[in-house]
């Protein structure tokens, strides 16, 4: 073979039509910022059907759905983002729902010191747990989170100094079905799923997708792996705690039956349910679980049931979830939709 | 030669359970101007456990290696990349749902400089290699070669002094071969210390100024190109008695 060089490197391949100078960007902010619009949207106009509506089980169930979907935006962006999966959501979210609880009926602070206070103790929580958890990868860390989950269950029973314990804490001056606080709950989970939508684009977010994909490549680029992995869990655990403040907000009284496994389960299936996409996977399975949870309270265990037939269903047949098959291809480029997975062929150790 | 070594690599041992891979190994290269070496050695020689050695991929038994005078063996992996240490897969690792703009960036905005914008310099990075016109393709649906070019972008970016490659042309055509050559030529010239694993002769002829062959855990050859081919060690173990030397075979050189 005759190696000869000139002076010039000649492109490999000739120039693809439409490639030019406008396709050396990368997806910006501002056009992904149509789809923050249309969760928006989506929220607005439930938030206003609800109080036209004005029956206290239209407001009850509208508070759920969006307490759910930050839920399942803080897994999202653990599982979704760094393939990082928790089963242990509802229990942070238990923790910050006592410590609002205690800070107002106690310290006496204001509700947004309130919230601050759940959501550090999330975040503080979550870094305690995640510098050994870290090290865990996919299953483990499911088992890892699991062992959190139990524990904290069972520090809420008997923690009933903190707690309250079976019997539940009363919630000072809560707002029961207040369509303000509902509101405020929608606002928080629009801004949370707008906050995964940008996250994709932002330096830390494509790191964090670098990471989930390939921990060799990440840090032979310089990434730092294992912080990456951490302060998705602390940032997802301050999530779920914060939440759980909201909660207290619209419940007369807590108790751990609303911090269960089941509970955590449920979350961990509505990502699952929702699909690769990190916006609408969110708000798709969020809503599925919801409207199922809230159709099927007329006999106990059946939303288990119709969730557990789901999720069979989803795993088998749409493993890419409801947003996997719920949009023509011809949408998918427009909405920035997640491509089709393909098979990762790379070979270990090379 | 002014400066530190670009690479020195003293009583390096690597063993995976009871098998040693290497075993006091010694390699010097100096930061001059224009430098190439080429790793030779049969498959399980041990070149790509050098490799993820020095970036630091897996931990060494014994040893020292210096980067440019930097002591790297107490550093994470990540400080390689920071400290103008490239390198590339033999089998390209990239984000298959990316585009060739979007995997190069994520370079740039992990080891490059801060400032900035990272998807020009990832387009400037994606030009060296002559990639320019397929910035907005997805990683995934190119073609094996052209994935390792953009993976070798994606080393650039980060603004490398030394660049370490693995296999750059197993799996690529005669065609690309070609062009890569020409790249790392280019690569060569503007002051990049090149270390490479190859098999394929032609481009090591084209490429490499120095040629050092790996067997048993240790060099056993160190030389240039032509000798390479001349030298009876390298042809008893590695090339075959066979082996024609590659047209060319002075090279660019």
């Amino acid at each position: 073979m005759r190696m000869s060089v000139p002076g010039a490197p000649q492109p490999v391949l000739p120039r693809a039509a439409g490639d030019g100078p406008a396709a050396a960007r990368l997806p910006g902010h501002l056009r992904a910022a149509r789809t923050d619009v249309a969760v928006l949207a989506v929220f607005a106009a439930l938030a206003v059907f609800t109080a036209l509506h004005g029956s206290d089980f239209a407001t009850t169930t509208a508070i759920n759905f969006g307490l759910f979907t930050l839920l399942v935006a803080s897994l999202q962006l653990m599982l979704g983002f760094a393939n990082q999966p928790s089963l242990a959501q509802a229990a942070v979210y238990g923790v910050g729902a006592y410590v609002a609880i205690y800070a107002e009926a106690h310290a006496g602070v204001p509700v947004p010191v309130a919230f601050l206070a759940a959501a550090a103790s999330g975040a503080l929580l979550g870094l305690l747990i995640a510098l050994p958890l870290s090290r865990l990868r996919e299953h483990f860390l499911a088992m890892g989170t699991l062992a959190l989950q139990v524990i904290l269950s069972t520090a809420f029973v008997h923690l009933t100094g903190f707690t309250g314990g079976v019997n539940g804490e009363a919630v000072p001056d809560s707002n029961l079905n207040s369509v303000p606080v509902l509101i405020v709950i929608f606002g928080c989970a629009t801004a949370a799923i707008a906050g995964l939508n940008h996250l994709r684009l932002s330096r830390r977010g494509r790191q964090v997708l670098a990471v989930k994909a390939d921990e060799t490549m990440a840090a032979s680029i310089g990434i730092n792996v294992r912080m990456l992995r951490v302060t998705v869990i602390v940032v997802s655990f301050a999530m779920a705690a914060g939440a759980g403040c909201l909660f207290t907000e619209t419940a007369g009284f807590v108790s751990p039956d609303d911090f269960t496994l089941t509970a955590s389960l449920a979350v961990l299936v509505a990502v699952i349910l929702g699909g690769r996409s990190v916006t609408w996977g969110t708000l798709a399975g969020a809503a599925a679980y919801s409207v199922l949870n809230a159709e099927s309270t007329s006999l106990p265990g059946l939303s288990d049931l119709l969730l557990g037939i789901m999720l069979v269903i989803v795993l088998g047949y749409l493993p890419e979830g409801l947003t996997g098959v719920a949009v023509p291809a011809a949408w998918r480029a427009r909405l920035h939709w997640p491509a089709k997975q393909r098979p990762a062929k790379q070979r270990p150790g090379s | 030669m002014t400066g530190p070594d670009a690479l020195a690599v003293s009583g390096l041992c690597k063993s995976f359970g009871g098998v040693q891979v290497l075993s006091d190994f010694t390699l010097t290269v100096p930061a001059a101007p224009d430098t190439s070496v080429a790793v030779l050695g049969q498959n399980g020689a041990g070149k790509t456990t050098l490799l993820n050695l020095i970036t630091r991929l897996i931990p060494a038994d014994a040893g020292r290696i210096t980067v440019f005078g930097q002591d790297v063996l107490g550093q994470p992996a990540r400080y390689l990349a920071r400290h103008g240490v490239g390198r590339t897969f033999q089998s390209p690792r990239l984000l298959l749902d990316e585009t060739c703009l979007g995997n190069v960036a994520l370079g740039a905005m992990s080891a490059g400089r801060r400032d900035g914008d990272p998807a020009g310099r990832a387009a400037a990075a994606l030009d060296r290699v002559g990639l320019a016109g397929q910035a907005g393709r997805i990683a995934g649906t190119l073609p094996f070669g052209t994935r390792k070019l953009v993976e070798l972008a994606r080393a650039l970016v980060i603004g490398p002094r030394l660049l370490l490659l693995d296999e750059p042309a197993a799996g690529l055509s005669a065609a690309e071969e070609h062009d890569l050559a020409a790249v790392l030529v280019a690569l060569r010239a503007s002051g990049i210390t090149l270390l490479l694993n190859e098999h394929r002769m032609a481009l090591v002829t084209a490429v490499a100024r120095r040629v050092v062959m790996m067997d048993g855990g240790v060099i056993v050859f160190d030389g240039d190109p032509a000798q390479a081919m001349a030298s009876p060690v390298v042809r008893e173990r590695y090339l075959g008695a066979g082996f024609a030397a590659p047209a060319d075979e002075s090279g660019p050189a």
